[in-house]
């Protein structure tokens, strides 16, 4: 189950981060770059530090991309 | 019959034994499945509740038309929205559009697997469940950001920055006043802050923690006094100006669920969870459900009392009065848990 997960996380982190770079609209983008925060703590978290993964999520999902996407809107 | 009930359960136990991930998903997925659907109904009372409250304190009866004392209004209330249009603006980004109202309401859900509801019944027992519902609320204010940008409408938009700022302002005081508590309990888990409680709710030793995070909760809910994103005397609706029918629907029970979410977790953190006294063990969880709804009330009165803050007095109410009070409470509770703890 750990392995399917791990690949499942890596296969998102990847194609998001790519769709990041690739995508025309910088929103969308900054989007794409959330999905990929989310899929590095999941990874974080299979790899037991769960409390990287959680402060993860926070501080740059959750606080560092909410500045992004104010300053491009 | 018996006999073949024992049977059932030891080839079970046999079963269950060969495969533990199967059963721990099988598992998992009856207890979400549980308490989402008893977190749903809630929700949907809550509105009735608070629209009965409501009219209540303006002199009115609030619903009374649909069941006994309106208890079906919520039920007639969702079969309507769902055979409302679903209007889209033509210039909207349609994608992040529809994703919005889903953003707003996964969070809030997710967040209920940590809350210990009484001994023994919750989802999950993280290690670091505190910062998974923290982590939650600062995904919540997506939905609000980008329901307003998607939806290419300018009140649509200011309603939505207006939300973004002020839930980072509001989303930092809420998280240190949350660490008192962990320097107290020692541990991030939810159900060993609950533990660390049996004797003492921690609002005895946190009283100004307790103040703090009860108006970051309002802040973070975007309520009255707070209700800037969505003042309809200025802004039509915010953020939701541009959403019908279920789209609508879902930023409704968002906003309740954030409400029942918050209200949960500052129970569990201060006011000592499924903690009382008389009640034997297995019906703990009704002074959890006691103390929740009690909170909830006072969600509900503040709304229908207070009037809304003016942008600049909110921004200065987080910065200067909330953050260096919450900063100060912190150490000042490092130093005395440092002081007493022996060495």
């Amino acid at each position: 189950m750990i392995p399917a997960l791990f690949i499942g996380f890596s296969l998102l982190l990847l194609v998001s981060g790519l769709m990041v770079v690739l995508h025309k609209s910088p929103v969308t983008s900054a989007m794409f770059l959330v999905v990929a925060f989310c899929a590095l703590a999941g990874i974080y978290i299979l790899l037991h530090a769960e409390f990287i993964g959680m402060v993860q999520v926070i501080v740059y999902a959750g606080a560092i991309m909410v500045l992004f996407l104010f300053v491009i809107m | 019959m018996k006999r073949l009930l024992a049977d059932a359960l030891q080839k079970y136990h046999v079963w269950a034994a060969e495969h533990p991930d199967p059963t721990f998903a099988i598992w998992a997925f009856i207890k979400i499945f549980i308490i989402l659907n008893v977190t749903l109904v809630v929700v949907s009372y809550l509105v009735w509740a608070e629209r009965k409250i409501c009219g209540r304190m303006q002199g009115r009866f609030g619903p009374n038309r649909v069941g006994w004392f309106g208890l079906l209004q919520p039920w007639a209330d969702v079969v309507k929205l769902f055979f409302k249009e679903e209007f889209v603006p033509g210039s909207a980004n349609k994608v992040l559009y529809s994703i919005a109202p889903a953003l707003a309401i996964v969070p809030a859900l997710i967040s209920f697997s940590i809350v210990p509801f009484g001994p023994g019944l919750h989802v999950t027992d993280l290690n670091v469940g505190l910062l998974l519902f923290l982590a939650m609320s600062s995904i919540g204010v997506y939905a609000v950001t980008l329901g307003g940008w998607a939806s290419n409408n300018k009140y649509a938009l200011i309603g939505g920055l207006r939300s973004s700022a002020q839930m980072i302002s509001y989303e930092l005081a809420m998280g240190i006043s949350t660490i008192g508590v962990l320097l107290l309990a020692g541990s991030l888990s939810m159900v060993d802050i609950v533990k660390a409680q049996e004797h003492t709710w921690f609002v005895a030793f946190q009283p100004v923690a307790f103040l703090m995070f009860m108006i970051t909760a309002f802040a973070e809910t975007n309520r009255t006094p707070f209700d800037l994103p969505e003042a309809e005397s200025e802004l039509v609706a915010g953020f939701h100006t541009e959403y019908s029918s279920m789209k609508f629907g879902l930023f409704f029970l968002g906003e309740y669920s954030n409400v029942i979410t918050i209200c949960s977790i500052a129970v569990t953190l201060f006011l000592g969870g499924w903690n009382g006294p008389w009640l034997p063990q297995s019906l703990k969880f009704l002074w959890f459900f006691a103390k929740l709804a009690v909170l909830v009330f006072v969600f509900v009165w503040a709304r229908w009392t207070l009037p809304r803050f003016r942008y600049d007095q909110l921004m200065d109410l987080g910065w200067k009065v909330l953050l260096p009070v919450s900063i100060a409470n912190v150490m000042l509770t490092a130093v005395v848990v440092y002081m007493r703890v022996p060495r």
